[in-house]
């Protein structure tokens, strides 16, 4: 029982972070692809600005290796 | 490296201007300003702007775009016609033009006119199958039939209408007044088939000319006007157009193979005038001399000057100095990387350049982009097949850009195998069932921590790197605020490393007052620099560091993916469907592998290193030169 509440836990630390960054993207994603069409020139800014919300999927993997490592 | 430019003044005769112009333009190196050009107007530079769109527009219509393989000699052939006064050149290629141009929009015309004329016939042919077998039956009673365009939502009343008319006329019931069958064509409009007595057509036809409707006549001729003919006819014409198109193709095709390679060479040629023409006339003229200002790199000044001096002697007289600080701003910015490192000049491409005095990261990116892509990639059999792909893509030279890309896979994939060999992994397990191949450092799937703690390390590294380059860069230009807020950055960072390290043992305790003394002056620091933003900024800092955690995550997805697809082999052994399922596997970890890595290693340079210290705002460094040269670019 415990061992499946960690592995929920480090599942929901990835999960719900990677929801966060779908969305996020998927919003920034629409805009920046107007932008691009109109100004071509801002493709870079435009990349940075769309891989900016996967820290926050990249700090959840840590958070959940974290739980796996010392509970499990 | 960014390369030193000078300002340099050329002052020459006036009479000579023109062949001063031309050697500039030859040279290649003189960057000038733009910034009036385009707004510039006379009576040759609007000639040529004219025959220059022109040209474009033919090579358009026959759709020619072979720039790349177009010969030396075409455009020495080309350069014969330039040799006359320029007006009487533009006159001389411009009544040429004309008569193929004429010959051209016939042909044109003629094509357009045929797929016209097909669509039509098709449209009609849909029309006389779906009613054939109406329109067949009601002839055998020897009624007439005809066929109406009428708007969708006004059918129900256009019938009624037609039923009270024909009542009118014959008011006897026992017998059918008309039959009709109708079709939705488009949206809004429909096709309605009405069979009437011949004597009750004329009626029929007022009524429906009075409703608005349009009678649909066949594109064909045919005798007696009976529809149920039409089909043959129709299907017989358009058996014909293909032939006469293809014949119409073929003549395109003749025309472009002989005209295009002619138009092109004389469209650059007429590019090259034009811009000469342009920097001719913004010169600044006094009553007998000319000058023209740019920038150039420092190290093509000696060669630019014995060049201008050796043809033109004492009738040009070069003036050149270093730009102020002021200035810094407003000179173009041109990199000059060694040939290791210079594909990776792409990634700036992307960015705004960097500006003049500031650093070009290109030769940091060459060492750190393709160590974390192979550090993510990081099996030996992947790297094999990137470095096949590189060397493939890389032998492309004629197009630049896949040429660097296929460069840097090659270096991404020695990467790769170099952490292979470290991990231990050939497409995955494969290397181990084998081979009995054992990493040399750990297994990556299995021992997470170890390559986390690795991949923080390499974060630090990478970031403290940024924010130095960010302390230099500030000094260099005199912005204080920049260098004390990165100090302070970089003081609290290993301020809080020290103190993490303490806390583990790893040093000895009395070191600890000297990182809270650290971290004191940081803090400090930032405040001065930055203020609440310095502030948070050192926050971000932390949590650019954890990002570079992806490189093991990414890793680590990698390798267990890879592992997955070797198990299929397990499950239905060596059979058609388990080699198949593994390839399948396999083939996708290599692209995600390839493409994420190579995103996720772009995105940990572009915000997390260059964001220490990068801040674009420079102007691309673009010679007056030659439109047909190394770096061809088409218009």
């Amino acid at each position: 029982m415990e061992k499946a509440l960690i592995a929920l836990a480090a599942a929901l630390a990835v999960g719900l972070p990677a929801l966060a960054t779908a969305y996020a993207q998927a919003k920034i994603g629409s805009a920046g692809a107007g932008t691009v069409a109109e100004k071509p020139e801002t493709s870079g800014i435009i990349i940075i600005l769309e891989a900016i919300p996967e820290t926050m999927v990249i700090l959840g993997f840590v958070v959940a290796i974290m739980l796996i490592l010392q509970f499990a | 490296m960014i390369r030193n430019m000078v300002r340099i003044a050329v002052w020459g005769v006036l009479s000579r201007r023109s062949q001063i112009v031309k050697c500039l333009h030859d040279l290649s190196v003189l960057h000038i300003d733009q910034h009036s050009i385009n707004k510039l107007s006379n009576k040759e530079i609007d000639s040529l702007r004219l025959l220059r769109g022109k040209l474009l527009g033919m090579l358009e219509a026959l759709d020619w775009k072979d720039w790349n393989s177009l010969e030396e000699s075409m455009l020495a052939q080309a350069r014969k016609s330039f040799d006359m006064p320029l007006e009487e050149t533009i006159r001389e290629i411009n009544n040429s033009l004309d008569n193929f141009q004429e010959r051209l929009s016939s042909i044109l015309k003629e094509r357009d006119l045929l797929k016209d004329k097909s669509l039509k016939l098709r449209q009609a042919h849909d029309v006389t199958v779906h009613f054939h077998n109406f329109i067949k039956d009601e002839n055998k009673k020897n009624r007439v039939v005809s066929l109406w365009w009428i708007p969708s939502d006004q059918q129900s009343r256009i019938i009624s209408s037609v039923r009270a008319r024909l009542k009118e006329i014959s008011p006897d019931t026992r017998k059918d007044l008309f039959e009709y069958h109708t079709v939705r064509m488009r949206e809004n409009e429909n096709m309605i088939s009405f069979s009437v007595e011949s004597t009750a057509d004329p009626f029929l036809e007022e009524e429906m000319n009075s409703a608005g409707a349009v009678r649909w006549t066949p594109p064909v001729a045919v005798k007696g006007e009976e529809l149920s003919k039409v089909i043959l006819e129709i299907e017989q014409e358009l058996s014909i157009i293909p032939q006469r198109v293809q014949g119409i193709q073929e003549d395109l095709v003749s025309a472009k193979d002989q005209w295009g390679p002619k138009l092109a060479a004389l469209f650059i040629l007429a590019d090259e005038n034009l811009e000469e023409l342009n920097v001719e006339a913004d010169t600044l003229d006094r009553e007998h001399f000319f000058m023209i200002e740019g920038w150039l790199p420092v190290d093509r000044l000696n060669d630019t000057i014995e060049d201008l001096k050796e043809r033109f002697g004492n009738d040009v007289l070069i003036r050149w100095r270093h730009p102020t600080s002021n200035e810094w701003h407003s000179v173009p910015t041109s990199l000059y990387n060694w040939t290791v490192f210079r594909p990776f000049e792409i990634f700036l491409k992307l960015m705004e350049s960097p500006g003049y005095k500031s650093s070009d990261p290109t030769p940091l990116i060459a060492i750190f982009f393709p160590f974390f892509s192979g550090c993510m990639i990081g099996d030996i059999g992947y790297g094999a097949i990137a470095l096949l792909i590189g060397i493939f893509m890389y032998r492309k030279r004629s197009k630049p850009l896949v040429s660097d890309i296929g460069y840097i896979l090659m270096i991404v994939s020695l990467w790769s195998f170099f952490w292979g060999i470290a991990y231990g992994e050939l497409f995955g397990d494969v290397g181990y069932r084998l081979f009995n191949m054992h990493p040399l450092w750990i297994e990556r799937s299995h021992a997470v921590l170890p390559v986390l703690v690795f991949t923080i390390s390499l974060g630090f590294g990478h970031v403290i790197i940024g924010l130095l380059l960010g302390i230099v860069q500030g000094l260099q230009k005199k912005e204080h605020h920049v260098w004390i807020e990165k100090t302070g950055n970089l003081a609290m960072l290993f301020g809080l490393t020290f103190c993490l390290v303490i806390f583990k043992g790893w040093l000895p305790e009395q070191l600890f007052t000297f990182s809270i003394s650290l971290l004191i002056t940081g803090l400090v620091l930032l405040m001065i620099g930055g203020g609440i933003g310095g502030l948070v900024e050192s926050f971000s800092t932390i949590g650019n560091i954890l990002s570079y955690v992806r490189i093991a995550a990414i890793g680590l997805s990698s390798a267990i993916l890879a592992v997955v697809a070797s198990r299929f082999i397990d499950v239905f052994g060596l059979s058609v469907l388990g080699l198949f399922l593994a390839l399948s596997i396999h083939i996708l970890n290599f692209v995600l592998a390839i493409g994420g890595s190579s995103l996720h290693s772009a995105r940990l340079h572009y915000v997390e290193f260059m964001g220490k210290f990068y801040s674009g705002g420079g102007k691309q460094y673009k010679p007056f030169s030659r439109r047909r040269g190394r770096n061809w670019k088409k218009p």
